[in-house]
Order: structure tokens, then sequence, then C-alpha cells
């Protein structure tokens, strides 16, 4: 029991090595190479766990060249346009100026409900309205409206806007982030100065966001 | 390129451990199927020769055991050592032909181990 124990916890840590060495993606965003490679290790993980005659060495083995030669796939597709068409296909348009394509619609075999169905989840409910649809390589349908169609921008009714900055916390839990005080440039008297200002301590802060113009938001630790 | 080189490294680390499995697996089939043959070789010479050869089999198992258990099937191992030790217990009762059927499985097991870290078409396929 105690070896299985081990044994799990073992391979679990070479499990999210190798996703990590992977990259960070969610399932919708994966390639379907990335998918098909992911699904594998979990499977090969599966089997030195479930039988304790096979040695660990063995799956963690075929997970490392997994991630080997995923992660040599990837770097191939990143430098070569070839490679990156063999291995992830490429974008199909499917409405070109509100008019479908219904030879590119059969080549990646989705039926109009499929394609009407995925323009509704995105709020649009008239094809004509469509300037170009594009089913990319991830299964994921982009939109782009004909002019008109668009919603006005502020840019569009000469608005002058500025950028508000991301507002990053600053404080979890009542710790400090530091990577998040180098990133806005900040100090750590300049910090306490903040907090002495809206008469706060670390301590009794549950989260405390601040943006790059100083302006902050505080949410106090419930006691 | 982090990524690159954490590839890189990754691909090191499993080929250390592939070729050091292979050899690792080979050399203690080896010896011990060496053993395994002076161990029958002798019997007909001496039976407290083969006896003692038979013990110093079992101990080398136990030696190697570890090393085989992180690179070959338990199974096989196991097996391996169960036929080493009925050899010494069918030298001790002096059963030649139980002798000889341990003889052969020990034999089947060392081959089967060397086998799986054999590289040949077949073992890929």
């Amino acid at each position: 029991m105690i070896t299985t124990i081990i044994r799990t916890a073992i391979l679990y840590v070479f499990v999210i090595l190798g996703i990590r060495l992977m990259g960070k993606r969610q399932i919708g965003d994966m390639q379907p190479s990335e998918l098909v490679i992911t699904l594998l290790i979990s499977e090969i993980a599966a089997i030195p766990l479930q039988d304790i005659n096979q040695p660990i060495l063995n799956g963690i083995t075929a997970i490392f060249v997994l991630v080997i030669l995923e992660i040599i796939l990837s770097v191939l597709a990143m430098k070569s346009f070839i490679v990156r068409k063999i291995i992830s296909g490429k974008s199909v348009v499917l409405i070109k100026n509100g008019v479908l394509d219904q030879r590119a619609m059969k080549s990646v075999r989705i039926t109009v409900l499929d394609l009407v169905e995925l323009l509704r989840s995105q709020e649009i409910f008239d094809i004509s309205t469509i300037d170009f649809a594009v089913l990319e390589v991830n299964g994921n349908l982009s939109v782009l409206l004909k002019q008109e169609h668009q919603p006005a921008t502020a840019g569009d009714l000469n608005i002058n806007t500025s950028s508000a900055g991301l507002p990053l916390p600053i404080i979890s839990d009542g710790m400090v982030i530091k990577d998040s005080l180098k990133a806005l440039n900040i100090t750590q008297q300049k910090l306490e100065k903040i907090l002495q200002k809206n008469k706060q301590s670390a301590e009794n802060i549950f989260l405390m966001t601040l943006d790059r113009y100083g302006n902050t938001n505080i949410i106090e630790r419930e006691n | 390129m982090k990524r690159l080189i954490a590839a890189g490294i990754l691909a090191v680390i499993t080929l250390i451990c592939c070729i050091s499995g292979v050899s690792i697996t080979r050399n203690c089939a080896d010896r011990i199927s060496v053993l395994a043959d002076e161990c029958i070789q002798s019997y007909t010479v001496s039976q407290k020769e083969s006896l003692k050869k038979a013990q110093l089999l079992k101990k080398k198992i136990v030696k190697y055991q570890p090393f085989l258990f992180m690179f070959s099937n338990r199974e096989t191992v196991e097996e391996l050592e169960d036929a080493v030790s009925k050899m010494e217990y069918s030298i001790d009762s002096g059963n030649y032909i139980q002798l000889i059927e341990e003889y052969y499985n020990a034999n089947t097991s060392i081959r089967k181990l060397k086998e799986a870290q054999r590289l040949s078409i077949e073992s890929f396929l």
C-alpha cells in the first residue's frame, strides 16, 4: 500500500513536470497534437500505477519522450510554416462577406446547424452581418462583423480615454506579493505609506489591488 | 529557448536512463546465466560444489534484484528468483530432473529480461 502511495506521488510529480514543460494552455486552446499528447501522458502514467509489476522508470521515460517530442515539434512549428500546417492544420474561412463557403464547410465537416450554433454562442444571429468567419485550428470560430454592424468604440466616437492599467494583487491573505510591487515599481516603504493612508495593516488585508495610478481596492480579512 | 534547453536536459536524462537500464540488465542477466551454467556443469562432478554455486547464484540474484526491478518487469525477476531457489532445493535433494527443469525456467526468465532490453525491429514493433 505504501509502495502504491509513493509510486503515485513520484508519477504525479513527473506528470506535472511534463505538463508544465509543455506549456500553460487550457484544454480548449490546445492544438490537436497537444491534446493527444496530454491524453497519452495521462494514459501512460496510469499503467505503472495500475500494474505494480511495471517499473515506474518505463512510465517516466515514456512521458519524458512524449514531452521532448512535443517541445521539439512546437519549436519546429514556430520556425516553419510547413511544419505548423502539417501538425496543426490551418484555419478555414467559412463565411466570406456574408456568404457561406459550402465547399470549405464540407472540407472541415461542419454542418450549417453547427455553424449557426457557434455563431449564436457569439451573439450573432444573422449571417449576412458577417464579413469573415474563420474556423481556427483549435476549433474556435473567429468572427469579424461588417463595418456597419460592429459596435461603436470610444475611438469611433472620438472620446479620449486613457488606459487605467492592470490592477495587480499587492497583498493576498496578509502576504505582500513582491513580484507585483516590482512590476508596479513600488517600494515596500511606499506600500506602507499607502496602507497608513488607508488606516490598514498588511496582516488585516485579505486582498489589496493596486494599479499604476495608485488606485487601490482593499478587501479586509474577515475575523 | 528555455523549454528547448529543458527538452535537451530531459533527452539526456532519458538517454542515460535507457543506456544504463540496458547495460545493467544485460550485465546482471549475463552473470546470472554464467553462474547457472556453472551450477549445472559442476553437478555432474560434485553435488556439493554445485550447491555452493547455487547458493552463490541466489545471493547474486538478491544483490541484483533492486537494479533489475528498476528496469525490468518485476514478475520476470521474481520468476527467475523462484527458479533459482528451486534449483538450490533440487541440488540439495539430488533431483537432477527437477534441477534441469528449473535451470530451463531460469534461462527462460533470463532470456525474457535480455529480450526486453534488446534493440531490434521485433522489440520495436
